[in-house]
């Protein structure tokens, strides 16, 4: 039997059960467990089961249990629970509120100091959606009383959410590398400066929009004196110390990736217990949270892994690379068609589902054409996080949706985002253009 | 009885988690400052990994926390998409049995054979399978339950609770 043929035949199968509403981990474990029967069992030609038992199940379980077994990717969970401890020590919402003393003289300034502050959570949690939930709470209420143009005050923070996937620590990232087996601590550097562009473009959108509609953000009347901002400054020095925990160790070649989350966390419960923002019992409900949801993330990253080996067992992937080599694409027109299946995938579905179902195929082309897979990691987390807010499912438009409720609705919000997503566009063309601006810190170490 | 299983399995993975935590940092601070390590670390987390992962599955799949595509199904009539929750469990259930089967083989491979890591402590490669084991089986009987638990609540005229799935790991972090 043509195992081209198998393999695509999975990938429908797979994309059937998920619109069916099967569980990701599930749809690909159970196609992936499927599809190798049926390659050993037609190995020699006949169709022979006895044959297929156990190499089947010794490449299911090799590939779950090795993914698991992992020193380095004890980082998940650890980062994981970093986000989870340092919101209950209000360690990520003090940047927020320092940006907010810090802008509020400025045009706008609340929806800039939600984009600030949803950069400064990202560079903590490394979750984009937790990063629109969080966020979405505290600043766009906020906004909304003080009388902001509702597309401004939601779309702002649906939009500043996205910069948690591209600002390390990023669970995406840390996926993305397990899957093209490339360093996550240079993942994690080549995102900071795309980050930053990112956050800056956002910025940027939020002052041309009040510049050119003032009503859309009232001024601010009250008195901030230099005290106020530097208290302010002061109160997020925690968060600031994280950060430098992260980037400048791994930047520093202090600590590897998963050095630097351990020590982030035992520092965030320091910090926490000597401020007395933390209890034990807030410790262990983070920690029963972080288990349930590293766990299912767990889940997804091994279905996709037994998915991955069957896929390069079927050869489905050389098959492609050839015939997209047969058709002379110039590289400009390949990642031109690659954005556009992301960014089409990203009005579907999550943004690790879109990972793991395309990278076995996209990684093998990519190298093919001599990229660099670090820069290419930049561009697909870069399009998956404009997948958050692209309609018709754009998640982290309807996580703020959740949380304003009735008061704005998705269609609103939809029409605000379309100024964010002009800017994501043009910044994804300069990653896109400039790799060096992903590769100058990674290469540099 | 089950419920209270995979609140224990949930703890020992937080205790697991913090291991993780307390382990590379103690490495970390002694490299630092005493040029010296915690013996077997790499070992010992890979262990401690497997008891942080696999055994919330159980939990996991009660809380309903695996990550579903919604697009489409959110579409359909209610009954329909409770009938669609069942077969995610049921398509669940197929794809863990073989991992079931060989966690079995390999914990009982590694007990019988008493193979260890090479290392300062010879640590048992038994712990890890047999966690493994542990947790897989209490998921797939946790999805059991749920299937026949879904099914009488979906005769009953009742609803399956849908809306607790997660669209995306991340959406407490």
């Amino acid at each position: 039997m043509d195992g081209t043929l198998i393999g695509l035949v999975a990938f429908g199968a797979v994309l059937v059960l998920l619109a069916l509403r099967v569980p990701i981990a599930f749809a690909l474990a159970a196609i992936a467990t499927l599809g190798t029967f049926v390659v050993f069992a037609f190995r020699t030609g006949t169709f022979a089961p006895e044959r297929a038992i156990r190499p089947t199940a010794s490449l299911v379980f090799s590939n779950s249990y090795d993914l698991i077994h992992s020193y380095d990717l004890s980082m998940i969970p650890l980062f994981v629970a970093l986000g989870h401890i340092a919101y209950r020590a209000e360690i990520t919402t003090k940047i927020y509120h320092a940006a907010r003393v810090w802008l509020a003289k400025v045009p706008g300034g609340v929806a800039m100091a939600s984009v600030v502050g949803c950069g400064g959570f990202s560079a903590i949690t490394g979750s984009s959606i937790a990063c629109a939930s969080t966020m979405g709470r505290i600043c766009t209420p906020e906004m909304l009383s003080a009388g902001y143009d509702k597309r401004l005050a939601t779309a702002s923070v649906a939009a500043g959410g996205t910069l948690g996937s591209l600002i390390p620590p990023s669970v995406l990232f840390i996926i993305y590398g397990i899957f093209t087996e490339t360093s996550i601590s240079q993942l994690f550097l080549a995102g900071i400066l795309p980050g930053i562009v990112s956050l800056l473009g956002f910025l940027l959108t939020i002052w041309i929009w009040v510049s050119r509609d003032p009503a859309s953000a009232p001024a601010f009347t009250g008195t901030i004196t230099m005290r106020d901002r530097g208290r302010a400054a002061m109160e997020s020095w925690p968060a600031m110390l994280l950060f430098v925990i992260i980037v400048g160790g791994i930047y520093g070649g202090f600590f590897t990736a998963t050095e630097a989350a351990a020590i982030s966390v035992s520092a965030a419960v320091l910090i926490g217990f000597v401020q007395r923002k933390l209890t034990l019992r807030a410790i262990w409900d983070s920690l029963r949270e972080t288990c349930i949801q590293t766990t299912s993330i767990f889940l997804i990253a091994a279905g996709a892994k037994i998915f991955v080996a069957f896929v390069a067992l079927t050869g489905v992937a050389p098959d492609i690379v050839e015939a997209v080599t047969a058709a002379e694409l110039s590289p400009v027109l390949l990642m031109a068609a690659i954005a556009l299946i992301y960014l089409a995938l990203g009005m579907f579905l999550d943004p690790i589902g879109i990972m793991v179902l395309t990278l076995p195929l996209m990684i093998p082309l990519i190298e093919t054409y001599g990229f660099d897979l670090i820069w290419f990691g930049v561009v697909v987390i870069k399009l998956l996080e404009i997948g958050l807010i692209t309609p018709p499912v754009g998640l982290n438009v309807f996580v703020i949706a959740g949380v304003v409720g009735r008061e704005v609705p998705i269609d609103r919000i939809f029409s605000g985002i379309m100024r964010f997503l002009a800017i994501d566009v043009l910044v994804l063309i300069l990653i896109m253009a400039v790799p060096t601006l992903s590769l100058i810190i990674p290469y540099s170490m | 009885m089950l419920s209270r299983i995979e609140k224990l399995l949930l703890d020992l993975a937080v205790i697991a988690v913090i291991g993780l935590g307390v382990l590379i940092t103690t490495s970390v601070l002694l490299r630092v400052f005493l040029n010296s390590g915690v013996p077997d670390t790499v070992v010992m987390v890979r262990e401690l990994m497997i008891a942080a992962i696999v055994l919330p599955l159980a939990a996991t799949a009660a809380a309903r926390g695996n990550i579903v595509v919604e697009v489409l199904s959110e579409r359909l009539p209610a009954r329909t998409q409770d009938w669609l929750v069942v077969f995610g469990s049921v398509v669940g259930l197929l794809a863990l049995a073989p991992l079931i089967w060989t966690g079995w083989r390999e914990a009982y491979d590694t007990i019988e054979s008493g193979s260890f890591y090479f290392g300062q402590l010879s640590l048992p490669k038994w712990p890890g399978r047999v966690i493994f084991l542990f947790g897989v089986v209490f998921c797939w009987i946790r999805l059991l339950v749920q299937v026949f638990g879904d099914i009488a609540t979906i005769r009953s005229g009742g609803r399956v609770l849908v809306t607790d799935a997660l669209h995306s790991p991340h959406e407490e972090v």
